[in-house]
């Protein structure tokens, strides 16, 4: 019986052992690091990146501010930059408004008031408080009270289009982007400014812009 | 005489190998441009492998490399028609194939003081043995200096 009773114990020890392989990966992940949001991270496929949108605005900015056109007026000029009427057609997922609003926000902080930002996209939030000022429920503010809001000079229009190619052998697939950005004369409809970017780019890769 | 000239052979490389010691005290492969102090108004290469000079001394003197892979045939400054500071650089391709070259420019005012106003890297593509143009423009008219810095394109 002893015999028997010790040879069910060893037995069930062996087998205990043998479940000892586990199938959950538990091991250390990469711990989170800080990049250069300038230069290409760690993770880059063909997409529209960081270091693409900071180089598009950056150079757009410069860009529109060494333009005589819009510089040189005696009365600073009236634009709207939003995404309004920025489309983005190409198979690049990307959030317009990055772009955009980098670049009315960089622009508006180098013109130092050269160009005066009419906020379009906010146009409700105003005529409600306006409402409210004209109806008496709230006092006037502290600054003026004008007959309208402002009428704007210029507007920003503009596509992200590209261009796909695939090497099906491979896998290797490349994509070139063009960035296109005008200045719309919202009186005449001529363009008073316009600006391009451009680049391409080639990868073996399996990235997912989210 | 073959026990004496290998004893020679070898006490001169033993002291080749010791004059190792490059400039201000940096050993090892350490370019001269690493050492030096960048003036305002200049084109520099943060990049060495694009462009540097090597000076190793030993005991027979001072030896000195240069690898020059991009060379700035050109430069000038001059103010656009709305007063900003324009600065420019052709850069030559000395190799045998295509290169990319990023720009960056950093703009201070009349003092040497920054004026933040530092652009972003600008992509330049210099095909094999040829040329590009990189230039930068300041955001306003108070830049009166500047600093080019250019680095192989990542």
């Amino acid at each position: 019986m002893k015999y028997f009773l010790l040879t069910v114990a060893a037995s069930t020890l062996v087998l205990a052992g043998c479940q000892s392989t586990s199938t959950i990966d538990n091991s250390a992940g990469r711990a989170t690091v800080y990049e250069d949001t300038r230069s290409p991270g760690k993770v880059q496929g063909v997409g529209v990146e960081s270091q693409d949108i900071m180089a598009v605005t950056d150079q757009m900015m410069r860009d529109m501010l060494s333009n005589p056109q819009l510089m040189n007026r005696e009365v600073s000029p009236r634009i709207i930059i939003d995404s309004q009427y920025f489309t983005n057609e190409s198979s690049s997922r990307i959030n317009k408004n990055m772009l955009t609003d980098r670049l009315r926000i960089n622009l508006n902080r180098a013109a130092n008031g050269r160009l005066t930002f009419v906020g379009r996209e906010y146009a409700d939030m105003v005529e409600k408080e306006r409402d409210l000022k004209r109806m008496g429920v709230v006092d006037g503010g502290t600054i003026r009270s004008t007959q309208a809001t402002a009428g704007a000079d210029f507007r920003l229009v503009g596509r992200i289009m590209s261009l796909d190619a695939m090497d099906a052998q491979s896998q290797e697939r490349s994509r070139y982007h063009q960035i296109t950005f005008e200045l719309v004369d919202l009186e005449l409809g001529t363009y008073v400014w316009s600006g391009m970017y451009e680049f391409k780019k080639s990868a073996q890769d399996d990235i997912m812009y989210r | 005489m073959k026990t004496r000239l290998a004893l020679a052979s070898a006490l001169v490389l033993t002291l080749a190998a010791c004059g190792t010691t490059t400039q201000n005290g940096y050993t090892g492969a350490n370019p001269v441009q690493r050492t030096i102090t960048n003036e305002l108004n200049t084109i520099v290469f943060i990049d060495h492998n694009l462009n540097r000079t090597d000076i190793t001394k030993t005991i027979f003197g001072e030896k000195v490399s240069n690898t020059v892979k991009v060379t700035l045939d050109r430069s000038g400054m001059s103010n656009t028609a709305t007063g900003q500071l324009e600065v420019w650089t052709m850069i030559r391709n000395r190799t045998d194939y295509d290169l990319q070259i990023e720009g960056k420019a950093l703009f201070f005012d009349a003092n040497q003081a920054p004026l933040m106003d530092e652009s972003m890297w600008r992509r330049v593509y210099v095909p094999a043995n040829g040329t590009a143009i990189y230039k930068e423009t300041s955001l306003n008219s108070q830049a009166e200096y500047f600093l080019v810095e250019l680095r192989e394109g990542r």
